[in-house]
């Protein structure tokens, strides 16, 4: 299920209708890159195509129709059936961010683990800050018939 | 169906109790009586979890999650799961069917309820009250808490006296101490997380690793997912698991009494398991449904079912986010998910609000850059893509978090889970079907709690905020469809799970919820299993059963 792809996953048709949507989607910044440029853009689209069936006929039915259109801007898309356009961003969404260079480019280190044993100091709780919350005292309205 | 008089002429199957479900509440009732020396079978319609399938440390996570691992048996499908028709419900079910039951997929939040949720009929004059108080109940919270390896602090505010958990609390994040800043300048409540995390390595489970993906399967083994937590020590016990075992009735006798169930195997085999015992712990849309098919003569509306009351009273607690971003970097992608912080400040009845009863309020973290965007999804696509929607996520990136309230859900006789009536598992078996309607209180009440999220968010230096008024996709816990009570007349069960209608029938899992409380049900579920389960072996001399 996960296994990159090194050769294209798409009809020639689909993959000109997904770059259309990968530079319309993920043009790039300043500081994270074009998407159509990132060097594994292919190979991770076949790994997020591969990931979701549901979300990559949506993507394809839409890279269809973008590959159709003369020009693919805000405007043509919004005349597309909308729920469909949301299944194929969604899947592109999740693709651009799989991306290590885009990763690289926001700061994110991505999910892996970090033992709570190493937990920083800025990280944790203190007398300091719970000390207002025990001042105040309880707040539970008690089982009637029972004290508190 | 029927009744299977046939069932009466198979040889016993040699077992003291049968069990359906291998979730919390089946586990827990399974290994109990199995240590006071019950034979004991569990069976389960799921398969033995496989960390290796868990999307968690998978780079299309998002992905995997949106589809073949989703929490919605809707739009995951697979071969263990039922459908089920929620076109008419304002909420969608969430739930896992297999070995651990849903807290494969759980966030471990690990809240108990708190006295007056007991109390609802004598405080806040709705709903009922419980057969039983917290303060009966305190005692198998903490034995549950001790057999988890559950981490927190002690002395929470918003509680009763009692035992701290047994292990310290998980680190709250850079997000929890900026929220708890935010919460102190505006004088409210709040607590460190209580999580049936390991916050240190117990046997051979590891402490939390902070991956955030608890709702995608533990990688670690760290959460108490119910499969690495507390089977091990039932099979230790003897009890005997079937997985891939789809139950399709329990069967009675002609005096009334439970006999056993019919199953079907993956090849689609049919086989009965006797028992003298039968405890059901199916969750509160698998339960109804299961008593709802198990009609006869004597239980022509369902099994246990004289009061009507099966399948009606559906909680499923609303929920509504506020997302708020900062410009510091917090570091929100570290775990644990659920509630670092946490609050009951708003838990209790204050009807100058409007409505009754409260909101339990947590804090979760944004794992990613992705889920970013997603949180936004309510904006314009143009807002949330192209230059504009990639800046938002360099901006906010791990410098985003979300502020939670879970709406105590009341009951409403009308909220129900029934049997469609073309809708059909791929057994063939009637699918259970949803009509679940948010009444305006619990509108008016998410309208308020999200508007004080939003001031806390603000108060805590949030520099953007947005709202996620009520979410479709979170009726993960499921509630009240066989509620428990003193009078047989308007419950199903008494305060011990056992059926008012069929005294060798044991209820023990979230359908016994008298009212929904605002916190998350599995702790209560699980003290309510090991309460019943412990009551149950101790009064083995008066309990009927079939000859
Ligand atoms: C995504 C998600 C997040 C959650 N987060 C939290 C949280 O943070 N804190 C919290 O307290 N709760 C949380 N919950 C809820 C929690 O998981 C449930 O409350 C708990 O698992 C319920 O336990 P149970 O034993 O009642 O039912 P379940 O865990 O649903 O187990 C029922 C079992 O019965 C089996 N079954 C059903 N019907 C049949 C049948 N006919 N034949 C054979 N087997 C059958 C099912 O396959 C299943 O394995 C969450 C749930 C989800 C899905």
């Amino acid at each position: 299920m996960t296994t990159p792809l090194t050769t294209s996953p798409f009809t020639d048709q689909e993959r000109s209708g997904a770059d259309r949507l990968a530079d319309l989607w993920f043009p790039g910044t300043a500081r994270s890159p074009r998407m159509t440029e990132l060097p594994d853009y292919v190979p991770l689209l076949g790994r997020g195509l591969a990931a979701n069936d549901e979300l990559a006929s949506a993507f394809r039915e839409i890279a269809v129709l973008a590959s159709q259109a003369p020009e693919v801007t805000v405007e043509t898309v919004a005349t597309w059936p909308q729920d469909v356009v949301e299944g194929a961003f969604m899947l592109l969404l999740c693709t651009y961010y799989m991306s290590r260079d885009v990763r690289t480019a926001i700061g994110y280190p991505g999910q892996d683990r970090v033992p709570v044993a190493n937990a920083d100091p800025d990280q944790l709780v203190t007398d300091e800050l719970l000390a207002p919350v025990i001042a105040r005292g309880a707040t539970y309205v008690p089982t009637p018939g029972r004290d508190r | 169906m029927s009744n299977s008089a046939s069932a009466r002429h198979q040889a016993p199957d040699d077992l003291d109790a049968l069990v359906i479900g291998a979730g919390p509440s089946g586990v827990v009732a399974a290994r109990v009586m199995a240590e006071s020396g019950y034979r004991v079978r569990v069976l389960e319609q799921g398969d033995w979890p496989n960390v290796a399938d868990y999307p968690s440390t998978k780079l299309e996570r998002e992905l995997i999650q949106a589809g073949p691992w989703n929490p919605n048996p809707n739009v995951r499908r697979g071969p263990s799961d039922y459908p089920v028709n929620d076109s008419d419900s304002d909420i969608h079910t969430f739930m896992f069917n297999g070995v651990g039951g849903s807290t494969v997929m759980f966030g471990a939040e690990w809240p108990r309820m708190i006295p007056s949720d007991f109390r609802v009929k004598s405080l806040d004059g709705v709903a009922g009250d419980w057969p039983l108080t917290y303060e009966d109940l305190q005692p198998y919270y903490e034995m549950i808490d001790e057999m988890l390896g559950v981490s927190g602090l002690g002395g929470n505010t918003a509680y009763p006296p009692g035992a701290a958990p047994p292990q310290p609390a998980l680190p709250i994040g850079r997000i929890g101490r900026i929220a708890a800043r935010g919460m102190n300048k505006l004088g409210y409540q709040w607590w460190p997380g209580t999580h049936a995390i390991l916050s240190q390595a117990d046997g051979s489970r590891p402490a939390c690793s902070r991956w955030a993906t608890c709702v995608a399967g533990c990688p670690e083994g760290a959460k108490s997912s119910f499969d690495v937590s507390m089977w091990p020590a039932a099979l230790a016990a003897g009890v005997q698991l079937t997985t891939g075992a789809r139950v399709r009735e329990i069967t009675v006798s002609q005096q009334g009494l439970a006999t056993g169930a019919t199953w079907i195997d993956r090849d689609g085999a049919e086989h009965h398991t006797s028992a003298p015992l039968v405890v059901v712990c199916a969750n509160g849309v698998g339960t109804p449904r299961l008593l709802q098919l198990s009609t006869s003569s004597r239980f022509p509306d369902g099994l246990a079912n004289s009061s009507g009351y099966v399948g009606h009273n559906l909680m499923m607690h609303p929920t509504a986010t506020v997302l708020g971003c900062y410009e510091d970097d917090l570091q929100s992608w570290l775990g644990p998910i659920g509630q670092p912080i946490w609050s009951m400040q708003f838990a209790e009845t204050d009807t100058t609000r409007g409505f009754r009863r409260g909101s339990k309020w947590t804090i979760a973290g944004i794992p990613g850059p992705a889920e970013l965007i997603q949180r936004i999804y309510s904006l314009p696509l143009s807002e949330r893509s192209g230059m504009t929607g990639q800046e938002f996520a360099e901006r906010f990136t791990g410098r985003a978090f979300e502020w939670v309230a879970q709406i105590e859900d009341l009951p409403e006789f009308d909220n129900t889970v029934t049997l469609d009536p073309d809708l059909v598992d791929s057994d063939g078996i009637p699918a259970p079907k949803l009509r679940y309607k948010m009444s305006e209180e619990s509108a008016r009440a998410l309208d308020w709690h999200i508007d004080r999220l939003t001031e806390v968010h603000l108060e805590s230096g949030a520099v953007f905020t947005h709202r996620v008024d009520y979410m479709p996709e979170v009726g993960w816990h499921l509630l009240g469809t066989a509620r428990c009570g003193d009078d047989p007349a308007t419950s199903v069960v008494n305060g011990y799970g056992q059926s008012h209608d069929v005294p060798n029938l044991y209820i023990f899992d979230g359908s016994v919820f008298a009212t929904s409380s605002a916190v998350n049900p599995t702790s209560t579920i699980a003290a309510f299993a090991l309460r019943g389960a412990e009551h149950l072996v101790e009064n083995a001399a008066e309990q009927r059963i079939p000859l």
